[in-house]
């Protein structure tokens, strides 16, 4: 169990935690929903430790391995996207061969084996963004945090990254914090939700899904009803 | 990215040539040749130069100075840059002496310098004192120019220093160290020749400037001159190639 309680920070006058106090259960994907601004990014800052924070406690997650999908790509811009995987894997393993064959299963499942000797520069914004993915994937972590992952990825692709992190994650049953605003993805790949509004930041609506996690329809009932109740607590 | 004065050959040859007829017929209104001499005249004291017996030992005993003060400035200058880029306090202890160094006339430092050394190594000295805040400089710059949000996501994969150091910061400050390395190897001819000229060293062009005015031997003041700004072109152009091939992954923004 991840648990945030009592947390305080502001940037200057700006307070973004008043107070705030959430549980993340482990070997679970949660997702964290809520609109621009409020201080998603800046959760998951606080979680992974790059932030401070005035007082409060985090338990459960400074002595574990994170991997962090930023918002931003954050790719080394003079390494191949071979060498951006190989770059992390080189501080856990020693095995040149084993590093190999991680970066190649992964570059593999996000479809990216015939860019891998390009470098960021040359790559589409959903490209950078599969890289970012792949990284984060290889990592040998037990958390995983995901700031709006799937962003700039068209929906082919979104569902048959969606897939295989479905797949991968069955193999590996990582606590995933899974930071978006959209409804959709939420509903498509957690086990729990929060949704989180006002300022300073607030959980608003709290759902959790009984339910094996496997690749739900967008269309199916349980679906829109689920949808249709977040989104009327976004309008009120 | 500078841009090389290599670029555009013919360009450049073109503008050479209207300069030196320029200095031509110059030289025909002054029509004196102990303030202003031909070209020609510089020409063809360059051939006589070049035919003396020393004049091999003299420009390799220069570029060696040249060479040797360069180094270890490149050599002290990268590694305490490095380190002051890293650390904020080790800065605050170098900065002033940096300043110092720097504010000091050259003048001042070669007379030191020919005081504390022999007259083969005070003009080294010099060098060296003049090339390492510069290199220091753009050193510290550099690696302080190196994106934080890299170094946040190094933190999370737990990249060791060496690593971040190799393919994080180094990088990053690349573009500061080569236009620190091509201003200071600029520099070193020029302070390196002067220094000579007044520590007079047995084999230098600086000692062959300062004889060229003991004698009053303009046309060999300006064929020298010409040799020190040749050398030094072909040095800053071996520089360039050596950096060129680093080049390679020029990135843009994302
Ligand atoms: N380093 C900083 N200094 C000052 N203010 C900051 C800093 N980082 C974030 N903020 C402020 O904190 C608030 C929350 O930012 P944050 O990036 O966490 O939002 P977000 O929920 O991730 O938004 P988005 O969905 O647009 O990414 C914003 O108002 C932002 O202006
Ligand atoms: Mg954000």
């Amino acid at each position: 169990m991840i648990k945030i309680s009592h947390l305080y920070k502001k940037f200057d006058d700006k307070k973004i935690f008043d107070d705030f106090s959430l549980e993340i259960p482990e070997k679970k994907i949660t997702s964290i929903l809520g609109p621009s601004g409020i201080g998603k990014s800046t959760l998951l800052k606080v979680l992974s430790g790059l932030s401070s924070f005035e007082s409060g406690e985090i338990i459960g997650i400074s002595d574990k391995k994170i991997s962090f999908i930023f918002q931003e790509t954050r790719l080394i811009p003079w390494l191949t996207v071979e060498e951006n995987i190989e770059f992390v894997l080189k501080s856990q393993y020693k095995d040149g061969e084993k590093i190999k064959l991680i970066s190649q299963s992964i570059l593999n499942l996000v479809e990216l084996i015939p860019s891998k000797k390009l470098y960021p520069k040359e790559l589409s914004g959903g490209m950078k963004q599969r890289v970012s993915l792949a990284r984060a994937f290889a990592y040998p972590s037990d958390i995983l945090l995901m700031d709006e992952p799937f962003q700039g990825l068209d929906l082919r692709l979104k569902e048959s990254i969606l897939n295989s992190f479905i797949k991968l994650w069955h193999s590996n049953n990582k606590t995933v914090i899974f930071v978006t605003h959209d409804i959709d993805e939420a509903l498509l790949l957690s086990h729990q939700i929060y949704m989180i509004g006002q300022e300073p930041l607030k959980v608003i609506y709290h759902e959790s899904f009984e339910k094996e996690l496997s690749l739900r329809s967008m269309h199916n009932q349980e679906h829109i009803l689920s949808k249709q109740k977040m989104l009327s607590q976004i309008t009120g | 990215m500078r841009i090389s004065i290599f670029q555009n050959k013919k360009n450049t040859f073109f503008g050479i040539f209207i300069w030196l007829i320029i200095w031509e017929i110059a030289y025909l209104a002054i029509s004196q040749d102990i303030y202003l001499p031909s070209p020609f005249s510089v020409l063809i004291s360059m051939i006589d130069i070049i035919q003396e017996k020393e004049f091999y030992r003299i420009i390799v005993m220069t570029s060696y100075r040249v060479c040797l003060s360069f180094f270890l400035s490149v050599l002290l200058g990268l590694a305490t840059g490095l380190i002051c880029g890293l650390n904020q306090k080790i800065f605050e202890i170098f900065e002033p002496l940096v300043i110092l160094i720097r504010s000091t006339p050259v003048i001042s430092i070669i007379i030191l310098a020919i005081i504390w050394f022999k007259s083969s190594y005070s003009p080294v000295f010099t060098g060296f004192l003049m090339c390492f805040p510069v290199i220091w400089t753009n050193m510290v710059q550099g690696i302080r120019s190196t994106d934080t949000r890299l170094l946040e996501m190094c933190q999370i994969y737990e990249i060791s220093f060496l690593s971040k150091l190799r393919h994080v910061y180094l990088p990053s400050a690349l573009p500061f160290i080569f236009s620190g390395f091509s201003t200071a190897l600029g520099l070193t001819w020029k302070v390196v020749a002067a220094a000579e000229v007044l520590s007079l060293p047995k084999y230098g062009i600086g000692s062959k400037l300062h004889d060229s005015k003991a004698y009053l031997e303009i046309p060999q003041l300006f064929a020298w001159t010409t040799i020190i700004i040749l050398l030094s072109f072909i040095f800053e152009f071996i520089l360039t190639r050596i950096f060129a091939k680093n080049y390679a992954y020029q990135y843009k923004e994302d």
